[in-house]
């Protein structure tokens, strides 16, 4: 898919494209999979459903391969290959003996299928370097969770089946008693294979709790297991023909089994968001290094972080990064990062970092941090189910032994109803289904949480510093004003526009952009809006550029502007006011009175002069444009009465120019502006920031900080809560909690609302499930619960948690589940589209070489 | 009723059966992937690959 210009060497460092060559021993240990008669190989090429039909019938088409299954979300193909006696397929005689002959055969099946994957372009990796690790995991394991449900639920669906006639018996007056004994012997007997098998996961875990000499989860399930199951044995064994509790030891295992497995699956599916960026990786992005020079295709995706080198400008789609769907323009010399795709003709690009160092591997890191770091309420629900699980076997205990010494009987069914019914898993699972959830539809919106424990932090937020250049506004100039000579020629325009195209300085930038987007009055008369010229001058740019390049050669001059010169001398000159008036091909005095009458500054605009050999063509004002959403956001916080702080590097007069205009903004008139802002400084340096901080602090407020660069990484460190803004630099992220991916602000907006709603979450569930499970303590222990009961409201509490968790996460806002599956289709959906336009054009060739490949074989 | 004691092992044969009969379909895959065979049914049934764009 991806080729690259430099694509020889890349490869000859590429670890496995010599596995030919391995001695087949190692190639076995390879590619070994979860059994020993399987094998599974990590192909990074699978990009969707058809892929893996594909793939499937490649494998299967190889003699000797018995069965092939693909996994098209881990990318791993897994296959089995058939023993000799049952395959048609004769051994050489190479092999001295049966087994030798055996392990040539199968050496030269697994070297067939690697060969046949590549020869299809399908290049197969050892699953030790599978992107996800996850999806290397041993399938068996949920293969065993599946089938210690599925045993569970018979042991329990039979036993219950007897219990029930036993019951009715005595319901009824009297059941036979071969009868009896038969129904009580087979509910035993089936109670076996659910302790044995099913039950084992607690008997691990209550083992794993002893060792540690603390108390979990699995600690009361394996008491009223140990106590149920004795006190039932005893009965049917003794003489006493007591009551049996089959039933509830089955119908325990079983429902404490599926509450389980329902809170894991929701766990995997959140925290599969994460896993699903590496996704959007091509799989050049394994092998290509820093200074490759790449080309990316239509639809491709770019393999890793770099510069585009190409001289037409591409339309990169940066969704994946920043949320943003409209597609961005980037000229040659600007950024491309790894993960965004193309939608433009193809551009070429050099790398600058490899994929792990690429803006995607940071994001990796930062949610994989998110996860291993706990919050306030998750730590406080782990460590309250530990000291609740002591409580509740201290209430068992205390309540046998009174029992006993009272006399007062029923020992073994109110203990055994204690401790089931106490067992605190609403609170085990529900609090970090919260935070899970609340997490997975932070990141669907582009906004990733370094900790848990921001949530609870960031409500509490009294102050708000906010960086301006890059974090109020967007940190790249715009045009905002131009006062141009009316008789502007389009030569002359186009001369500028492309004397100006081969600068990479940002104000040349935004000229040249500028210059290519607007057109003078004069040539709007054909009914064209000022947009549509765009392509035109575009479609033109390459020949013309190519002439220019002939025609003029650009000179920058650091801190002033550039001159172009063509074959009779300098020509034009863009830059500061001095640069201009300086030129040579110029009288003094060329600039017309208002250009030197007129203010320098209006509105804190920064001024770029241009002249030619036929005078002065124009003034145009420079600024810096703010953020999308920035007056939302304001606004939001002031109605929130937290106190906004704007601290700058830039100079006073800029800071406050930018004050009172957002300040009008957002209260709708000049009239209001007073206090929007408490302080707005300019001039600031990094150590002013982190004083100013620091002194809030220390007047007990909580802070948040809001910036993007080297400069504010100190104080984003020090604030409760550092928000890196959308195109920071990496320190800055480094050293935040919150990073904002989409250049919306409103982002932050929605971020406080989500935060808001999970703490509310966490609370709601921490509360409701203390407060069932010491009401159901009570209960137990007054005797009013039947085991029975008790093992069906146990796993039934748990649920509701989990349901009630999810409702109060996501039935807030928008529809259920919507958002949070965003992230996912959105990764999906795009790599598609991508993989669309390939298969179009490849239909009919793979279909020939895939047929006469099928021949070869049969 | 003395039916029952024929009946109860038969309905034990067929439960146990099926247990064996999901245990086996949980062994070979069949509830690994439950996105993608969803998806394999809109696909047209032409093999197509993506290294014709290659070649």
């Amino acid at each position: 898919m991806m080729q690259s210009l430099g694509r020889s060497p890349a490869t000859a460092d590429h670890p496995l494209q010599d596995f030919s060559a391995a001695p087949p021993e190692k190639l076995r240990d390879l590619f070994q999979g979860a059994t020993p008669e399987s094998y599974a190989c990590f192909v990074p090429s699978i990009v969707c459903a058809a892929c893996c039909w594909v793939l499937e019938r490649i494998v299967q088409s190889v003699s000797g391969v018995s069965e092939a299954s693909v996994d098209p979300v881990g990318k791993v193909v897994r296959f089995r290959i058939q023993e000799s006696r049952l395959s048609g397929v004769p051994t050489d005689g190479t092999g001295n003996g049966q087994d030798g002959g055996e392990d040539v055969r199968l050496d030269r099946t697994l070297k067939d299928v690697l060969k046949c994957l590549s020869a299809h372009r399908y290049e197969p990796l050892p699953m030790s370097l599978a992107v996800d690790q996850s999806a290397a995991r041993d399938p068996r394991a949920a293969h065993q969770r599946v089938m210690r449900l599925a045993v569970a639920g018979f042991c329990f669906g039979n036993v219950m089946l007897y219990s029930s006639a036993i019951y009715l018996g005595e319901y009824a007056g009297g059941l036979s008693a071969t009868y009896e004994t038969l129904f009580r012997f087979l509910s035993a007997a089936l109670t076996v294979p659910s302790l044995a098998y099913a039950a084992k996961p607690f008997w691990m875990g209550f083992l794993d709790d002893l060792r540690r000499r603390a108390v979990g989860l699995d600690t009361p399930v394996v008491l009223a297991l140990v106590i149920g199951t004795a006190y039932s044995a005893m009965s049917l064994f003794g003489e006493t023909g007591g009551h049996l509790y089959f039933d509830t030891i089955t119908g325990l295992v079983f429902t404490v089994l599926v509450a389980r497995f329902i809170n894991e699956r929701i766990l995997e599916q959140a925290h599969d968001a994460a896993g699903s960026l590496s996704r959007l990786l091509p799989e050049s992005s394994r092998w290509v290094k820093p200074g490759d020079r790449v080309l990316v295709r239509k639809g491709e995706r770019v393999p890793a972080d770099g510069v585009v080198t190409s001289e037409v400008p591409a339309e990169l789609n940066e969704a994946a990064l920043t949320g943003e769907f409209a597609p961005v323009m980037k000229a040659r010399g600007d950024h491309v990062f790894a993960g965004t795709q193309n939608m433009s003709d193809p551009f070429e690009m050099t790398v600058a970092c490899s994929a792990a160092d690429s803006r995607l591997g940071k994001i990796q890191e930062l949610l994989a941090l998110a996860r291993s770091q706990k919050g306030r309420y998750s730590t406080l629900s782990a460590r309250m189910v530990r000291y609740f699980v002591a409580l509740q076997l201290l209430v068992a205990a205390l309540n046998a032994s009174f029992r006993w010494l009272s006399g007062a009987g029923e020992i073994i069914e109110t203990t055994t109803a204690i401790l089931v019914i106490g067992c605190p898993c609403a609170l085990a699972f529900g609090v970090p289904l919260a935070t899970a959830l609340s997490l997975k539809r932070l990141w669907s919106e582009k906004v990733f949480a370094r900790t848990e424990s921001i949530f609870d932090t960031a409500l509490q937020v009294t102050d708000v510093v906010l960086d301006k250049t890059g974090t109020l506004t967007r940190g790249a100039f715009a045009v905002s004003g131009a006062e141009m000579k009316p008789e502007l020629d389009p030569e002359t325009r186009k001369a500028l526009w492309l004397a100006a195209g081969q600068s990479v300085h940002p104000v040349a930038r935004a000229l040249h952009s500028w210059l290519a987007q607007s057109e003078p009055s004069g040539q709007k008369t054909q009914g064209e809006c000022a947009p549509g010229s765009l392509p035109q001058i575009q479609q033109n740019g390459q020949k013309v550029q190519n002439r220019a390049e002939q025609q003029f050669q650009v000179t920058e001059v650091s801190g002033c502007g550039l001159f172009a010169r063509d074959e009779i001398g300098e020509m034009l000159r863009v830059g500061t006011e001095r640069f201009c008036a300086q030129a040579p091909f110029l009288s003094a005095g060329v600039f017309p009175h208002w250009v030197s009458a007129a203010p320098a500054h209006p509105d804190g605009q920064t001024p770029v002069y241009a002249v030619t050999r036929s005078g002065f063509l124009g003034r145009f004002g420079l600024s810096d444009e703010e953020r999308s959403g920035v007056g939302d956001f304001l606004r939001w916080a002031q109605e929130r009465q937290m106190r906004l702080h704007v601290l700058s590097g830039d100079t006073p007069q800029s800071v406050a120019a930018l004050g009172s205009r957002l300040a009008e903004a957002v209260s709708g008139g000049p009239s209001a502006k007073r206090g929007l802002f408490k302080t707005l400084k300019g001039a600031q340096t990094p150590e002013d920031k982190l004083r100013f901080v620091e002194h809030l602090k220390a007047q007990g407020a909580v802070v948040m900080m809001l910036g993007d660069g080297v400069n504010d990484a100190a104080a984003l460190a020090c604030a409760d809560v550092g928000v890196a803004a959308h195109g920071g630099v990496d320190l800055a992220q480094s050293h935040s909690d919150l990073a904002l991916h989409g250049p919306d602000l409103r982002a932050l907006v929605s971020f406080f609302e989500r935060a808001a709603i999970c703490v509310r979450a966490q609370k709601r569930v921490l509360g409701v499930s203390l407060f069932y499970n010491v009401f159901a303590l009570t209960l137990a222990s007054a005797g009013y619960v039947h085991p029975v009961w008790a093992a069906f409201l146990m796993p039934v509490s748990s649920l509701s948690a989990l349901v009630a968790a999810g409702f109060w996460i996501s039935g807030a806002k928008g529809g259920h589940g919507a958002g949070a599956r965003a992230i996912d289709v959105d990764a999906r959906a795009v790599s598609r589209s991508s993989h669309a336009v390939n298969r179009v054009s490849s239909t009919w060739r793979v279909r020939q070489k895939y047929s006469g490949r099928r021949e070869e074989m049969t | 009723m003395g039916m029952l004691l024929f009946m109860i092992p038969c309905s034990l044969l067929v439960a146990l059966s099926f247990l064996w009969l999901f245990c086996r379909a949980a062994r070979s895959g069949q509830f690994d992937d439950l996105t993608s065979p969803g998806e394999k049914v809109i696909l047209e049934d032409h093999v197509e690959s993506r290294e014709g764009a290659e070649h």
